[in-house]
């Protein structure tokens, strides 16, 4: 083992390096490169099976990965067993270990050669202060509700000053109410304690409001990795854009010259110069429905859609209309779309179903995809 | 990097053959894989290698070589001028008057030519005074098929140094006497089977010709119930080839029995197949009646009904047999018709044979039956009957498509149990038998009786055989059992219905009633002074009850020694197997890696489950009993460390935990497997060494099934007569042995009050377990409930 490889001076806290993790033929992992900084909140968000659980067991050290490195402080662990590498895990379960109290709980991982009793017992109350149950420090778990065993589970995983947080789906086995809450106190106990942290979700909803920056997955594969805002506006690939908030997909699109594509035979411009590298290819045009505008002046004559209103769903806050696209010169085509439409849009300009509606596809928010397989 | 990492990186061993980044083995991993090869070397010389000494012995032939050299005084005064028993032949030397050598072999002279004679199998050479080599030809060629199996000779010579060799072994210059092994195949068997005219080769032929038929068989009505399988697919070839077999396998079979001479040995095997058969459909099928009434109706007194279900657990076999003796033997009280106080009660059933076999095996098969088919029974969906309801399926077709099917694992499962016991078990045969022979008594005749270790090592592995069938069977099925219940199923409630509440009411009262008087008939004439007269001739014997035979005076099998001594080794057998299981068990399930070993070590855990308590008995004689252990095919030997448990109460703590050993280990994984599965992965994190959490959460939480497995051995070990039988000693005596004994001696009543005081220590010690079970509930119910 090289000793000089081993010490890495960069900017990254927690570092997996092209981990590929196989388990028999299915391949669960495929080359994962991810870097976290000291202190920063990531969140690791993707569909049921693709991987995620895998990648946070892999880091924690309690599976073995095929290839790759993981690195922590500037040093590869990879070979390390899980007591070495000074981690807190909090499982899906909570794993609370039923004939303890709860400040025993806490104190479990506490290092009992370096500290005394009192000060286990300090730090424990300390823990649980934190975290907002003190009262219930003598009780044992199965007297508390949920969202109470969650956050004695965190008290323990940080009771022992690890370096780094493993969280496996861990709001997943509590109903939204008390999802909601935990998700921001979880997330202010995070900032500060300032420990580097790992969140494994399949909740978009938690990853996008919790973390710094969201690794997407998808069958194993890295989908994409960045801030919730550049993940929403920016998505790498069709993948994301559908499975982050809800996308309009125009499928059937060619690309004409560098500004603007087909779609049948309308033309829609998009941003300059995006459409460059896709000339006479087929392509994937995507547009979120709250962007989709309604023409309320005669000044736009561009990129203008004839469509016909199939249903409307009162939302509360918002309409969404489900409109059907139809040729310039009548008849319907495949292509449904949604449409968000704020309340006082929807009753100053009365629209009913089975009404046509020109809508207007602004180019700035045209995003444009190579023609992939099929999202669900 | 340390030493120890260094060596981890050189034997880390890692499931799956592909390349992948394996991690350094802390110390702790070390340890619980020596922990983990420490089980499987205790199981291995625990089962494996006292069966190897079985099947050794049963196929070897031991013969004594016996050297008696005249001594000084001897040779100046006498005629005697040595003697050597070899293979049961007699060459003894003398010099008669004249100064002449003669030669007797087999007590009749031998005419010399040149210092050399010969005899029917023995060459002799001999010359001044001294006999100087012997061989003995062992062969026994068949008069009908001139065929034999070769058999080295014995020859012993006197070497240069005046020392005596026995094949290439220099006997040391104290010994007289050595023993010589030969090898004879399957001639013990052919002894046993009284098979003539065929040699070895063909029979072994014939015999996996057989096998191979039934399992073929099996597997075709096994792809018939479940047409999924797709060999069935080609069924007119399936067919095909399995007639061919068939037909095979019946010219195979006539061919043996056509050679084979009516041998009274051998009818025990098909007395035992009948005992085994015709307990298990009975039992089995009570069994069912009685945990139907349990689950699915609304009978009265369900919780007295399951008590008395148990009870059965408690006491040797052989107490079943002396309450039959007590009812239904020559002057029992139906027998009799209650001593000709009501005449029309009278009924004697033949009790000494199948019958009493039977039906002792009956009560005695019927707890665990009836254990796994409530489990069966419960394990049901409600929603599957609703649909059936609501369909408008009758009652009867309900029960047919719906009940039989979901149960029909529970049912094989009772079946291969309720057979493998009664077709292994001992105590009640021994005591209610009479002349009908079956395979568990002939073992116990042909060592104790004959000191034929041979042929009971023969006859063990005839019993094995249909055991072992039986268990593979089982645990095929096994693996094939769904999980009939999701986590949506509804849990059967069963409905009101007068008729049939009353109606299994009254058959589980019957059943009740039989079982207790099964259990207490004996109990209550273990308090009669002298049986049946106290009865019949009052004037003379005046005194009816009485504690007498509660003193064992004047009986043999060692009384109130037996009895503690047995607790002493009841209560070693609980705290060590309780121990030894538990954390065999925690270290196979929850060890991360190693996966073959893991695998082996369950492995071994499951084989003792197919082992009857005789062939444990009679391979514990064989194992621990040598002085020597030798390395196959090496010719290394040395000494054999285990024989020092030899005769102690180690081993009859050892013998009875590996008897038991299967169950205790599934219940316990069973429990560990219920605990959250990252236990051990939480406190891995914060490098909490694993023992740590064992002791602070395993052992806490599963205390309850600890103890019940604790409880579990100590029955088991009190009761228990098979395996000990062959391994007590007079200082070490036992109750279940002296219940034997003492009805061997016709001391029936002592028996029965022994028989009687196992079973109260066993419910003490249940009902002590019981209550300490409660207590730990009550005060852990903090962390219990919600």
């Amino acid at each position: 083992m090289d000793r000089n490889s081993e010490i890495n001076n960069n900017e990254y806290f927690l570092e997996v390096r092209d981990i590929t993790k196989m388990f028999g033929q299915f391949k669960a992992l495929s080359d994962i490169s991810v870097g976290i900084r000291q202190g920063e909140f990531v969140s690791v968000l993707g569909p049921s099976g693709c991987g995620k659980t895998t990648l946070l067991r892999v880091i924690a050290g309690l599976e073995e990965q095929n290839s790759g490195s993981v690195w922590i402080g500037g040093h590869d662990v990879s070979r390390e067993p899980v007591a070495n590498r000074h981690l807190g895990i909090v499982f899906q379960s909570y794993a609370l270990f039923p004939n303890i109290n709860i400040i025993g709980n806490v104190q479990y991982g506490i290092n009992r050669r370096q500290f005394s009793k009192e000060q286990r017992e300090q730090r424990a109350m300390e823990m649980l202060e934190l975290v907002g149950i003190e009262e219930q420090a003598h009780k044992y778990p199965a007297q508390l509700s949920g969202g109470q065993q969650q956050r004695v589970a965190l008290a323990r995983a940080l009771a022992p000053s690890p370096s780094i947080l493993l969280l496996d789906e861990p709001l997943s086995a509590l109903d939204a109410r008390v999802r909601v809450y935990l998700r921001s106190e979880i997330r202010r106990i995070q900032e500060t304690l300032g420990v580097t942290t790992l969140m494994v979700t399949h909740d978009q909803e938690e990853a996008l409001t919790m973390a710094d920056r969201v690794v997407v997955m998808d069958e194993g594969m890295l989908m994409q990795y960045a801030t919730p805002h550049e993940l929403y506006v920016s998505p790498a690939n069709t993948f994301v854009a559908g499975f982050i908030g809800e996308m309009n997909f125009i499928n059937e699109c060619m690309g004409r010259d560098p500004d603007s594509i087909f779609f049948g035979q309308y033309i829609l411009k998009l941003k300059p110069g995006r459409v460059i590298k896709y000339q006479g290819r087929p392509v994937v045009v995507t547009i979120r429905p709250e962007d989709i505008r309604v023409i309320r002046d005669e000044s736009v004559n561009f990129n203008i859609l004839k469509t016909k209103v199939e249903r409307i769903e009162f939302r509360g806050s918002l309409y969404t209309l489900r409109l059907r696209v139809m040729h310039e010169a009548g008849g319907s085509t495949d292509q449904r779309l949604n449409m968000d439409l704020q309340v006082e849009t929807m009753e100053s300009m009365n629209i009913r179903t089975q009404m046509e509606l020109p809508i207007h596809l602004p180019p700035e928010r045209l995003l444009l995809f190579k023609h992939q397989r099929e999202l669900m | 990097m340390s030493l120890l990492e260094h060596l981890g990186e050189l034997f880390s061993i890692s499931a799956g053959s592909k390349q992948r980044v394996t991690k350094k083995s802390s110390g702790e991993d070390w340890a619980r894989r020596l922990l983990i090869a420490l089980a499987c070397f205790w199981l291995v010389v625990g089962v494996v290698l006292p069966l190897l000494d079985v099947v050794d012995r049963a196929t070897h032939i031991e013969l004594v070589v016996k050297v008696e050299e005249p001594t000084e005084q001897e040779k100046a005064e006498d005629d005697f001028r040595g003697q050597i028993d070899i293979a049961g032949h007699v060459v003894l030397l003398v010099r008669e008057a004249g100064k002449r050598d003669v030669l007797y072999i087999d007590n009749k002279q031998v005419e010399a030519r040149r210092g050399k004679a010969e005899a029917p199998g023995v060459y002799v050479e001999f010359s001044d005074e001294r006999i100087e080599r012997i061989v003995c030809d062992l062969a026994r060629p068949d008069p009908i098929s001139q065929e034999t199996l070769p058999i080295e000779p014995i020859e012993i010579k006197r070497t240069a140094q005046q020392r005596w060799q026995v094949d290439d072994v220099v006997m040391p210059p104290e010994d007289e006497l050595v023993l010589v092994k030969r090898f004879i195949g399957m001639a013990n068997f052919f002894d046993y089977f009284g098979l003539k005219g065929v040699s070895q080769g063909r029979t072994f032929i014939a015999l996996a010709n057989i096998l191979l038929a039934i399992a073929l068989i099996g597997f075709f009505v096994f792809t018939l119930i479940r047409p999924s399988v797709p060999f069935n697919q080609s069924g007119m070839l399936t067919i095909a080839i399995l007639l061919i077999l068939v037909f095979q396998a019946f010219g195979a079979i006539d061919f043996l029995t056509s050679h084979m001479e009516a041998s009274g040995l051998a009818q025990s095997v098909w007395n035992s197949l009948r005992v085994g058969l015709y307990t298990t459909f009975i039992s089995v099928t009570l069994a069912f009646l009685y945990a139907y009434g349990i689950h699915r109706t609304r009978m009265f007194g369900k919780a007295f009904f399951r008590i008395v279900a148990m009870i059965p657990l408690f006491a040797p076999t052989m107490l079943y047999g002396l309450s039959l003796v007590y009812m239904f033997g020559n002057k029992g009280v139906i027998t009799t018709g209650f001593f000709d106080y009501f005449p029309w009660l009278a009924w004697d059933i033949h009790l000494y044979g199948l019958t009493g076999i039977v039906i002792a095996e009956v009560v005695f098969t019927f707890p665990p039956a009836f254990m796994i088919l409530l489990v069966a029974l419960s394990n049901t969906d409600a929603r599957l009957y609703e649909a059936s309801e609501s369909l408008g399926a009758s009652k009867v077709r309900t029960f047919f498509t719906v009940t039989i099917p979901s149960i029909k694992f529970g049912l094989l499962s009772a079946v291969f149990v309720a057979f493998t016991l009664s077709f292994t078990d001992f105590g009640a045969p021994k005591v209610v038998g009479g002349q009908f022979n079956i395979l568990a008594v002939d073992i116990y005749k042909q060592v104790i009786g004959q000191q034929n270790f041979g042929m009971g090592a023969t006859v063990s592995i005839i019993l094995l055989i249909p055991t072992v069938l039986a268990f593979i069977a089982d645990r095929i099925v096994q693996r094939r059992a769904t999980a009939v219940v999701t986590a949506r199923s509804v849990p059967l409630v069963p409905k009101t219905s007068r008729v049939r509440d009353t109606f299994y009411g009254i058959i589980c009262s019957l059943i009740a009633a039989f079982i207790l008087l099964m259990v207490f008939m004996a109990g209550v004439a273990s308090l009669v002074k002298i049986w049946p007269y106290a009865f019949t001739n009052p004037e003379q014997y005046p005194q009816l009850w009485t504690l007498k035979h509660y003193l064992f005076d004047d009986v043999g099998g060692g009384g109130y020694a037996a009895f503690w001594n047995s607790i002493e080794m009841s209560a070693l057998t609980a705290l060590c197997g309780a121990f030894i299981t538990f954390t065999s068990a925690y270290l196979i399930d929850k060890t991360k890696g190693t996966v073959w070993l893991r695998r082996s070590a369950y492995f071994l855990s499951i084989i003792p489950l197919a082992l009857p308590g005789l062939v444990i008995g009679i391979a514990y004689i064989f194992f621990f009993n040598k002085t020597q252990l030798s390395i196959p095919f090496t010719g290394i030997t040395f000494y054999n460390p285990f024989n020092l448990l030899y005769g102690t109460m180690a081993i009859l703590v050892i013998s009875n935990i590996i008897h038991f050993y299967t169950v205790s280990f599934l219940t316990a994984t069973t429990a560990i497997r219920q605990l959250d599965k990252e236990f051990e992965s939480v406190a891995e994190s914060m490098a909490v060494p694993f023992y740590k959490t064992f002791l602070r959460v395993t052992v806490p939480v599963c205390f309850p099934a600890i103890l019940e497995i604790a409880v579990f051995y100590f029955v088991s070990s009190m009761a228990t007569v098979s395996a000990v039988i062959f391994l007590y000693t007079s200082e070490n005596p036992l109750a279940s042995v002296a219940v034997i004994n003492m009805d061997d001696a016709g001391d029936t009543a002592p028996a029965a009050a022994m028989c009687m005081l196992i079973v109260f220590a066993n419910v003490i010690v249940r009902s002590l377990a019981e209550l300490v079970s409660r207590r730990f509930k009550r005060k852990t119910q903090g962390w219990r409930s919600r």
